[in-house]
């Protein structure tokens, strides 16, 4: 990358001297510099303010399916968001259950959606009463009338409580395609403990944690247990459609992706807030044309689509501007050390001595350039 | 080869939004920069810029071109013409400031581009004229070392 990056001034930044300016314009300019630096940092949100105060204000209470919605779209899209549901009383006092879920995590596009749902051990009737089985029998519609049921119906009010935490599409790529490369993986290990751990400060009154897997089951129940080991942990395949309070999770995660999905703003254009992108499933003919048809020469897809699935690195390879970053790290071919042979390198066989460029010069990657 | 400045006063004039950017990219065109890439500008906490080009994490921060120094961005053209190579390089920008980009990794003076810069200083060492008062002076400076300690400036 190194060579790469002192490309750019060689070629296409030249600067030039002012001899007769230097001391009478250093003031001024300083001042005007600073100007600018400031207006342009002005312009960049800080990160703290991503939604805008004025949206926080009005939406940042999820109090029924329709309020979902515009709550999310109020959001940061490229950042990640989390929201906690208001804690019922009970679930403090009353040892409680709680399941893990996750819903969009193969998708070529949107945020990946990680949920988790607790109630008391002795409230789960609630659940089952409420409809909560395996979120992928259910529809669409149903699961939305069950996370509807959730949050307005007074029962469930009472003594179910839930969270979720919208992974951005932008934070997976940048994540996957880190130096030291962060594997979906562990993107979601993370934020799985985040949220149990957001439910343990909130004050919920744990005593089992039932999680839908991501890998061998083994492992994952390790590594859970290692960091809580005062609750009784589960880690299990297709957990959702065994454990009811799993499922409750499922539905909350998954209904949140959809709606996510449905409330996309791209900052990109207006234009593509009309373009159907489907499912996100790379089979799915929608999905695909999606990705053909709206790639940026430059860029290459709006932030919506996740950069690093093969799918989408496919769909750039012949459509887009060639584009070389630095390789990550534990792709880099390993030093071998020097070679005892290069102290014998110095003449050539006639004799002639062979210079090497000034040690100065070649760190900093300049070269004498004659022809341009 | 020749190579001639063009100055074209229309354009030098005119503030360029730069980006440097840790890749190597093969061709050469336009796109939306705004919506693309400025939109999604974020400013951390500890005051490092954050963003990505497809996928790729980058951290950056604000830089000012060297002080004394005006940057321009040039673009060069050639024509041939009864086997003679026209060489032309014109002004098509100038710029005060620009965002320095690096791929996951904090900018620091460890940046090749902060490096490459010290060669500016290298050279104005380089090329100032030196008195000959100056040269007796230093003369006079090696003469002090080794005469010993007792002498004081």
């Amino acid at each position: 990358m190194d060579s790469d990056q002192e490309e750019q001034p060689n070629k296409r930044i030249k600067t030039e001297p002012k001899e007769d300016e230097i001391k009478s314009d250093i003031k001024k300019e300083e001042t005007q510099l600073d100007e600018i630096v400031q207006s342009t940092k002005a312009s960049i949100k800080h990160e703290e303010d991503d939604a805008g105060a004025d949206c926080i204000a009005t939406i940042d209470k999820i109090d029924s399916l329709k309020s979902l919605g515009p709550f999310i779209a109020a959001r940061d899209n490229s950042q990640n968001n989390l929201y906690f549901q208001d804690l019922p009383e009970i679930c403090k006092s009353e040892p409680c259950m709680l399941g893990v879920d996750e819903a969009g995590r193969g998708p070529v596009l949107g945020p990946m959606v990680y949920g988790i749902a607790f109630c008391p051990i002795t409230s789960e009737q609630i659940l089952v009463d409420l409809g909560c089985a395996d979120s992928k029998q259910l529809t669409e519609e149903k699961r939305e009338n069950i996370f509807n049921e959730m949050n307005i119906a007074e029962t469930p009010r009472a003594c179910l409580g839930w969270a979720v935490e919208l992974i951005s599409p932008n934070v997976i790529s940048t994540s996957m395609l880190r130096r030291s490369k962060c594997s979906l993986n562990e993107v979601s290990m993370n934020s799985a403990i985040g949220l149990i751990q957001r439910a343990v400060e909130e004050g919920v009154n744990i005593a089992e944690v039932y999680v839908d897997t991501v890998g061998p089951p083994e492992k994952y129940q390790d590594k859970l247990k290692a960091i809580f080991p005062q609750f009784k942990i589960t880690v299990a395949k297709k957990a959702d459609s065994t454990y009811p309070i799993v499922s409750a999770a499922s539905i909350c995660a998954k209904v949140t992706r959809d709606t996510a999905l449905k409330v996309w703003k791209f900052p990109e254009s207006n234009e593509l807030n009309s373009v159907k992108f489907g499912s996100g499933y790379p089979g799915d003919p929608v999905t695909k044309r999606f990705l053909t048809e709206n790639v940026d020469m430059f860029f290459g897809f709006p932030r919506l689509v996740r950069f690093s699935w093969a799918t989408a690195e496919n769909a750039l390879a012949d459509k887009a501007m060639e584009m070389e970053f630095d390789e990550p790290d534990d792709q880099k071919p390993k030093y071998a050390g020097p070679k005892l042979t290069q102290f014998f390198k110095g003449a050539t066989k006639t004799g002639a001595v062979q210079r090497k460029p000034c040690r100065f010069f070649k760190e900093r990657f300049l070269n004498n350039v004659t022809d341009f | 080869m020749n190579v001639s400045l063009k100055l074209g006063r229309n354009t030098a004039n005119k503030p360029l939004e730069l980006h440097f950017l840790p890749a190597k990219i093969f061709e050469d065109g336009t796109t939306d920069v705004d919506n693309y890439f400025n939109s999604y500008t974020r400013k951390g906490l500890d005051g490092i810029l954050t963003n990505a080009v497809r996928g790729f994490p980058l951290k950056g921060e604000i830089l000012k071109s060297p002080s004394n120094y005006r940057a321009f961005v040039l673009q060069s053209s050639e024509k041939h013409s009864e086997a003679k190579v026209i060489h032309n390089m014109y002004i098509s920008g100038k710029f005060d400031n620009f965002t320095y980009w690096n791929y996951d990794k904090v900018p620091s003076k460890a940046d090749t581009y902060k490096q490459a810069l010290q060669m500016l200083d290298i050279s104005k060492e380089l090329c100032a004229p030196v008195l000959d008062s100056e040269i007796l002076i230093e003369i006079d400076g090696m003469g002090l070392v080794i005469g010993g300690q007792e002498n004081t400036i």
